[in-house]
């Protein structure tokens, strides 16, 4: 059952998220951050959403925003589609060809102006997902079973 | 077609209008509708952007964020599906959240929510804003829901996992949608499978079911508050009959509905049964009178 983050912990997201992307903290107001295990997730602010998680037991809620591995924090694709469109650092717009690769899961040699890491992929402005930067590679982080069936129709029309 | 189904229905040639029409609507392959997600992409940059890629959708009158998408083998395949610009919903499965009308900053009760179309729908109702709380006891299909809520980036819904005839008392909704396992007659269209309905002991196990639920559903509604029951079926015994139950001791009552497509209203008996007199408030749509799934739509408010 998830759990609220405690204010050092909301401000150590909110500043993985300015450090990494340059997103204001004001992207992240009237939403509140739980936390479960290594998972954080993010919600609508509610008065009544604490006594709502008190009285009934919340399998989740609002969208899984980050995994917090001890290594590393992993930004999810639902995450990034929501919040990436305020990102304004290690973002990547894909087209045609590249794009394609990309939603296939293929490795993508660069180099490309991005920071070794987590990165925001679009198309044409509008967030698509995760990708990992690294070794001027880039490979797409979203999850399997949402990328399957995707047909591809990227196409530059 | 019309042969394999007449046995089906036939029970209910008295009570559709226009008969043989129902029967030759089943004939016909059902359309893809589709609900825009209005918390992420308005009506009109939708439209243009799914025309740039080469689809071809018409507004439905009526329902602003409705389309019907042609000519698409897989409508769950696409860019805008995957970038959460839409939800793959019947007609009238979207009719039950526009009637519940859902306000910004309520507390909304879902009991039997998964696979998440109407969940999601109340949710962009509200703009996002307010609670939602998505029941259902079954694991899996809760995990459907949750792969819905998070491509179509939904952040006031609460997934809970509860058998909903025991959803916890110690809160109290302001709304509750109630759309309760069925025996699916509504969807029963060219190239899809036959009803539950014809095995009489799924049938009655619904019935019980369904009653436990609406109970409980007006037991965790606060004073005043409203709820939809709905199911995509035309039998009277898991829809008026249902709804005739909670009324009875006078705790609920129904009110009217007003839609902008051709229905007909509740049966006021059904089989040497009969029901409130208001019975007829409730709404039923038939697929000759509306290109969709069948389904049957109660709107009631519990009594302070």
């Amino acid at each position: 059952m998830p759990t609220f983050a405690s204010e050092a912990e909301r401000q150590e997201i909110l500043d993985y998220f300015s450090q990494r992307f340059g997103i204001p903290e004001k992207g992240f107001e009237g939403y509140c951050f739980l936390k479960e295990e290594r998972k954080i997730w993010v919600v609508r602010d509610h008065p009544e959403l604490e006594k709502l998680l008190n009285q009934l037991k919340v399998e989740s809620a609002g969208i899984p925003l980050l995994r917090t591995k001890i290594s590393m924090w992993k930004p999810t694709t639902a995450g990034l589609q929501f919040f990436g469109r305020h990102a304004i650092r290690n973002v990547i717009d894909l087209e045609g060809e590249i794009l394609r690769a990309f939603l296939r899961r293929e490795s993508i040699e660069g180099p490309f102006s991005l920071e070794p890491g987590f990165v925001i992929v679009r198309w044409r402005g509008r967030v698509l997902g995760c990708g990992v930067y690294g070794k001027g590679k880039l490979r797409s982080q979203i999850p399997e079973p949402r990328r399957r069936g995707l047909k591809e129709e990227t196409d530059d029309k | 077609m019309k042969e394999i189904m007449a046995p089906t229905f036939n029970r209910y040639r008295d009570i559709i209008p226009d008969y043989e029409g129902f029967l030759m609507a089943l004939e016909q392959p059902l359309p893809v509708a589709i609900r825009v997600n209005t918390l992420k992409i308005g009506p009109g940059p939708f439209q243009a952007l799914m025309r740039e890629q080469g689809y071809h959708l018409d507004p439905v009158p009526g329902i602003e964020e409705a389309f019907l998408l042609h000519g698409v083998e897989a409508p769950g395949a696409t860019l805008g599906y995957f970038l959460g610009y839409y939800q793959i919903q019947g007609l009238t499965s979207m009719l039950p959240a526009k009637i519940l009308d859902p306000r910004p900053g309520e507390i909304i009760l879902d009991l039997c929510a998964a696979p998440g179309g109407k969940t999601t729908h109340l949710a962009q109702l509200m703009g996002d804003r307010g609670l939602v709380v998505a029941n259902d006891f079954r694991s899996e299909r809760t995990h459907v829901l949750r792969s819905h809520i998070d491509r179509l980036g939904i952040l006031s819904v609460l997934v809970c996992c509860y058998h909903g005839k025991a959803f916890p008392l110690r809160r109290k909704f302001d709304r509750v949608l109630l759309d309760p396992p069925c025996s699916a007659e509504g969807t029963c269209r060219a190239g899809l499978p036959p009803s539950q309905r014809e095995n009489p002991k799924v049938a009655r196990h619904l019935v019980r079911i369904q009653k436990e639920l609406l109970r409980q559903s007006l037991a965790v509604l606060r004073a005043g508050g409203t709820l939809v029951y709905s199911t995509c079926t035309y039998a009277p015994e898991e829809n008026e009959a249902v709804v005739n139950e909670a009324l009875k001791d006078g705790g609920a009552e129904l009110l009217p509905i007003s839609l902008p497509f051709p229905h007909a209203g509740g049966v006021p008996a059904w089989k040497g049964e009969t029901y409130h007199p208001d019975m007829v408030k409730a709404v039923r749509f038939y697929p000759h009178q509306i290109n969709s799934w069948g389904f049957f739509i109660a709107h009631l408010r519990k009594r302070g």
